[in-house]
């Protein structure tokens, strides 16, 4: 009677313990810091970048290197504690950003060369017509094309009052303005990219483990019940 | 420990893959009825247990169970570390598709060869039980850890240096691994002795 109480007892104990360990084990951070990621962006003629762990730490130190097209090295640095790292554009190709956190961890990044060419103002098609300094001019063009003229006061009347800008230098200030307001939200985004494993990843892989194991039983089952002598 | 893809050159991972598909025919071929259970819940062990992280320095380190697996199942380490690196890779984009060989490699090579040394040992007293099995779990990460040094030589080009920053990264692993694995040895041994005599 004692000897099965002990043999409960320790039984007991060991349960505790193993659950205890499960517990701790499970309470730890279950986001994994096993993947990197890099995220680039570009405003105007510079690329920002920023680099993570999955669990959202910053990867400091990592070595980040920009390639063209061609797998040519173009530019390569270290990131700050932060994960960030900037370059000013070094060419007008598409980029391919490789990030190296050391020990095979690796992350990239495309920047298209459209990308770049919008962020610094290059369109493909025809340049734009070059400013004219000569009045006369600068009003045709506003009439010829779809440009925006704000004007102080009647602009038709009084032409010397009127302050013309044209649908570049509009462009220009717009961009300059957005970039401005949309960086803090790129940043979130590329913080938003990051995203742990979720617990639905986790017992999903559970849930097809152990559907495996059934498949492999059941074959095994068929081949044991045939190899059994009738 | 899981290497990502576009890092490794192609004959590495093609002797990797290589290495990997042997393996797994083998374990394969040596699992039975009687341990599809049990490969299959060390399978998900091993799955969760990448997700348990300590950060280290610059990069960050997590448990891999690879001994704990190596010393239970032996051969058929090597289909149950392939499925879970295989789920790993399709839902936490940890290492990649293309590195699948080369990781199943770096992970449960050191667990078949762990089980060689350590297994006949476990069944001892329960001293040389504790002892073994916390060197089977510590020796298991550090035999991985060269081998991820070996495969980073042919991109790092040296392979001592890469190999004690690995190495050196996953030492706290080891110290963890050690424990846990001879916790659940000797657990093991009191309530199921019959899992860790084959």
């Amino acid at each position: 009677m004692k000897k099965n109480f002990l043999l409960k007892l320790n039984c007991f104990k060991y349960f505790s313990s193993f659950t205890l360990i499960l517990l701790f084990v499970f309470s730890a951070d279950f986001a994994s810091a096993h993947r990197v990621v890099i995220f680039a962006w570009t405003e105007g003629n510079m690329v920002f970048t920023q680099s993570q762990f999955s669990d959202g730490r910053k990867v400091s130190n990592g070595l980040v290197q920009v390639f063209d097209f061609n797998d040519n090295l173009l530019l390569k640095g270290k990131t700050d504690p932060n994960g960030d790292f900037s370059f000013k554009i070094p060419e007008i190709t598409a980029l391919n950003i490789v990030l190296n956190a050391g020990m095979g961890h690796q992350g990239h990044w495309k920047l298209s060369e459209k990308e770049i060419k919008t962020s610094m103002g290059i369109s493909d098609q025809k340049p734009a017509p070059e400013k004219n300094d000569t009045r006369t001019d600068i009003t045709k063009t506003a009439q010829k094309e779809p440009s925006v003229s704000l004007t102080a006061g009647e602009n038709n009347k009084n032409p010397d009052s009127a302050l013309l800008l044209d649908k570049k230098q509009l462009e220009q200030i717009i961009e300059k303005v957005l970039d401005k307001k949309i960086h803090p939200i790129t940043r979130m985004l590329a913080q938003m990219q990051n995203k742990g494993p979720s617990v639905n990843d986790i017992f999903g892989g559970i849930g097809y483990i152990l559907g495996l194991m059934g498949v492999a039983a059941f074959f095994l089952s068929k081949k044991k019940k045939n190899d059994c002598p009738k | 420990m899981h290497l990502s893809e576009g890092i490794l050159s192609g004959p590495v991972l093609f002797s990797g893959a290589a290495l990997a598909v042997a393996g797994t025919a083998v374990g394969l071929k040596k699992l039975d009825y009687d341990r599809i259970a049990q490969t299959g819940i060390l399978s998900a062990a091993f799955f969760v247990a990448s997700l348990i992280h300590v950060p280290i320095g610059p990069t960050s380190v997590h448990l891999l169970l690879n001994g704990i697996v190596g010393l239970l199942l032996g051969w058929c380490a090597f289909p149950a570390i392939l499925i879970a690196l295989l789920l790993q890779a399709l839902f936490f984009q940890f290492g990649g598709l293309t590195t699948l060989g080369v990781n199943t490699v770096v992970m449960a090579l050191p667990a078949v060869i762990c089980y060689y040394l350590f297994s006949p040992f476990i069944n001892k007293n329960q001293v040389i039980t504790i002892i073994s099995a916390y060197a089977c779990g510590f020796f298991c990460v550090f035999l991985s850890a060269v081998l991820v040094g070996a495969a980073l030589m042919f991109t790092e080009k040296n392979f001592l240096e890469i190999s004690m920053m690995v190495v050196a990264a996953h030492l706290p692993v080891m110290i963890i691994e050690g424990f846990i694995t001879t916790f659940c040895i000797v657990f093991l041994k009191k309530v199921q002795p019959s899992m860790i005599t084959h």
